[in-house]
């Protein structure tokens, strides 16, 4: 897939390559502007997330918290949905889709929980620091 | 104290849709299949932005920023989970996948057809 196809590309917090594709970016777009407008918090999110679970149909959701101060936005997750898969032997995400939302996943395990949130400050539990 | 995100509670948005069918029918539900994501996402009328609130695994509803109204939905898998998996939303749209693909992936219903889509907004308010 060329860069032209894609809306994005970067690496997630164990750098494998993920995709947006552009086909996805502007079947969003148009119904949910924010989509468009935290284009760059979204890849920050994949890249550095707060907690990781994984979906029984296979999705990876990842959350940020407090990615932006805009309001309402400022007080929700940021999640991100990546499909993985195989290819060339290299582990492969693309994004299914992203947006604001009030609490984790009640249904999904899970996998890592890199931060919390304590009065309104990310504290980080393992990996990197702000 | 430990801060947590605002929760935003099932109770408040019922008591904010109550106009949920009348929206339906009036500004109509555009459906857009992405087939590289897998994921539907149902519109009333224009959209705009939202905030997601999960309703069941891979379903999460759309509702706008400050009176919570519901503008639509979001489904994480349809063609892969939910229509693989769930047959009573396989039985009440049987040709719901083909009819996507067939029209390049974008349905636009109105007035009954959109009402149609109503169980599914309501499944995610009975909590």
């Amino acid at each position: 897939m060329s860069g032209s196809d894609n809306a994005f590309e970067c690496r997630d917090w164990l750098d494998r390559v993920v995709r947006l594709t552009q086909k996805t970016f502007d079947a969003h777009v148009p119904r949910h502007p924010e989509i468009e407008e935290y284009l760059a918090e979204a890849q920050q999110t994949i890249s550095d997330p707060d907690v990781v679970m994984e979906a029984d149909n296979g999705a990876t959701l990842i959350y940020r918290f407090g990615i932006t101060q805009d309001r309402p936005f400022n007080l929700l997750y940021l999640m991100v949905a990546i499909y993985y898969h195989l290819d060339d032997d290299e582990s492969t995400g693309t994004v299914a889709t992203y947006f604001f939302t009030d609490q984790l996943s009640n249904s999904a395990a899970l996998i890592e929980h890199r931060a919390q949130v304590i009065a309104g400050t990310r504290v980080r539990l393992s990996g990197g620091g702000d | 104290m430990v801060m947590k995100p605002t929760e935003i509670s099932w109770e408040e948005i019922s008591k904010t849709n109550t106009d949920l069918q009348e929206r339906l029918s009036k500004s109509g539900v555009r459906l857009d299949y992405d087939d590289q994501g897998d994921t539907l996402l149902l519109t009333i009328g224009e959209g705009g932005p939202s905030i997601s609130k999960q309703a069941i695994d891979g379903i999460y509803i759309k509702i706008t920023p400050v009176e919570y109204k519901i503008i639509g939905c979001i489904v994480i898998g349809f063609a892969t989970d939910l229509l693989a998996n769930n047959k009573i939303i396989r039985n009440m749209f049987p040709d719901a996948l083909a009819i996507l693909k067939e029209s390049d992936g974008v349905v636009e219903l109105e007035g009954q057809s959109a009402e149609r889509t109503k169980p599914i907004f309501e499944a995610a308010l009975i909590h």
